[in-house]
């Protein structure tokens, strides 16, 4: 106040003094209010008015905040907002500088949300102990979702691409709006008990909390629980988390995940088939040990037997070498020396002495003695009888007996068709010989 | 749809059993992908007699053939479930 004339501000510094001075007042506030006139400008800003009964304000969302809202703005839409003001130098208007923005209500829904989870967690329907496996190939899948909506057409292409043989059974049920809790409900109770199905897919695409909200109704998680066959859920997007996701037995971020959640792909199941099949078939690899201790066995037979035909082939050969060592000469030989050993013994027996002898059979005894002399009398007339019969054989024996033997150019004569008359013949007797002139041959 | 009765058959089961065909088409196709697991690397192993191999080798041929029907039916179309 001290100087007036210096006092007065270009409107520049005079927005500029008011923006600051509100935007350290009000760094932050909290208002709600209805949405209209909006514009989305082309540079990626939202510029709209906000409006209850009798107040009205400019609000804008900054590019950079639009990717966070989770709903389209719409006219007429009640929103809660935070923000703080903003002057604009360039017109002086006051605009609130939206950072975020949700649909009224939802707090209220989220508040719920919280509360209902809060009780069937306490319940024990999200224990995780009580998650259930999901078969690897589902003969049948039952899929719960709208015949109208997105879901059901991500979820077929994905199905067809993994499994195009996949049989699936659609309980059609509306996803949203007044009732869709309750048919959603039914259609999972229908599914678990036809019995045709082993397991469940609940899907729904992406939409704003009041759209997935049936999938937060007590109705839906319940009769999730209560479903026979493992339920899988596939709600929404990503960052969407509903009660359905908690009490399902798996949760998948999208209807698209939820398919591949449940079908197995065709393409790499038959790989792994004709892979073993090529595995089994691979004889010479599992037969391996075996025919090697086939092999191994073959070995020790054939040395063995090879063993066994050496030494048969030895004992052969000794066989033959003694067989040919033995010469039958020889073995009369020896008999015929033995035998003569034997005729000194007994005749040099009989020659010796009696005192000897009688001295011999005192010591032996009277009755070993005659027994003794039976014997030697028995060996003395075996041993007599062979050399009469070895004497019968020399034909000296018989010249002996007037016997003569005659001989010719011929050599010895038996028949008179070897002699000639005037030819001289040697005769000879068992003592001496005479020379004989043939004088007549007679027939 | 659940095979509970199914659901015990051991490789041990499948070798011995005189229906053995009998026993594999009664399988989820789960459940025969595990004993063809167990059974190929049983018969790899090459710890198996010979007439035990033979038979793990014939019952495996099998399976594969069952696995096979199961994942070449026809394509099927979304049913709606009746009501």
């Amino acid at each position: 106040m001290k100087s007036e004339e210096a006092a007065f501000l270009s409107i520049s510094e005079l927005v500029t003094l008011l923006n600051s001075t509100l935007e350290r007042a009000h760094p932050r506030l909290n208002f709600e209010g209805e949405i209209s006139k909006i514009k989305h400008h082309q540079s990626g800003h939202i510029y709209f008015d906000l409006k209850d009964g009798t107040g009205c304000v400019a609000a804008v969302i900054w590019r950079s905040g639009v990717p966070r809202i989770k709903f389209a703005l719409k006219e007429g839409l009640a929103v809660q907002c935070r923000g703080r003001p903003n002057v604009w130098v360039g017109s002086g208007k006051l605009q609130m500088v939206v950072e975020s923005i949700t649909l009224a209500g939802a707090g209220l829904l989220h508040k719920k949300f919280l509360e209902l989870k809060a009780k069937l967690e306490a319940e024990g329907l999200f224990a995780p102990e009580r998650k259930r496996t999901l078969p690897f190939f589902p003969k049948a899948i039952g899929l719960v979702t709208s015949s109208q909506g997105a879901a059901i057409r991500d979820i077929d292409v994905k199905i067809r691409e993994r499994m195009p043989s996949q049989l699936v059974y659609l309980a059609d049920s509306r996803v949203q709006g007044a009732g869709a809790a309750e048919e959603i409900a039914q259609s999972i109770k229908m599914l678990s008990d036809s019995g045709l199905v082993d397991v469940i897919v609940v899907a729904r695409g992406g939409g704003s909390l009041e759209d997935l909200w049936a999938f937060n109704e007590e109705t839906v998680v319940r009769a999730i629980f209560a479903s026979k066959v493992p339920v899988v859920s596939g709600v929404g997007h990503e960052e969407d988390y509903t009660l359905a996701d908690f009490v399902a037995d798996r949760r998948a971020p999208t209807p698209t995940a939820a398919a591949e959640m449940v079908v197995p792909k065709r393409s790499e199941l038959l790989l792994y088939l004709s892979e073993s099949e090529r595995r089994l078939r691979d004889y010479e690899r599992w037969l391996m040990p075996l025919t090697q201790k086939v092999d191994e066995l073959a070995g020790h037979l054939e040395s063995l037997t090879k063993l066994r035909i050496e030494d048969a082939r030895n004992r052969l050969l000794s066989a033959q070498a003694r067989l040919n060592s033995i010469q039958p000469g020889k073995v009369l030989e020896t008999l015929r020396g033995k035998l003569e050993v034997l005729g000194q013994k007994l005749y040099g027996f009989g020659s010796r002495n009696i005192g000897e002898r009688a001295a011999r059979l005192d010591f032996i005894g009277q009755r070993g003695a005659r027994a003794y002399v039976e014997y030697l009398n028995g060996r003395r007339h075996l041993v007599d009888r062979v050399v009469s019969r070895m004497e019968a054989l020399d034909p000296r024996g018989v010249l002996k007996r007037g016997y003569a033997v005659v001989e010719g150019q011929a050599g010895v004569i038996s028949s008179s068709s070897q002699i000639a008359v005037g030819e001289i013949l040697q005769l000879r007797f068992a003592k001496g010989g005479a020379g004989a002139e043939v004088k007549t041959i007679k027939g | 749809m659940v095979q509970k009765s199914a659901a015990t058959v051991t490789l041990e089961d499948l070798l011995s059993a005189e229906n053995s065909k009998e026993l594999v088409k009664g399988l989820s196709f789960e459940q025969g992908l595990k004993l063809l697991e167990e059974l190929v690397a049983r018969v790899e192993s090459g710890q198996l007699p010979l007439d035990r191999a033979i038979a793990s080798y014939e019952r495996g041929a099998f399976i594969i053939e069952q696995l096979r029907a199961l994942l070449a039916g026809a394509e099927e179309k979304i049913k709606l479930l009746p009501k």
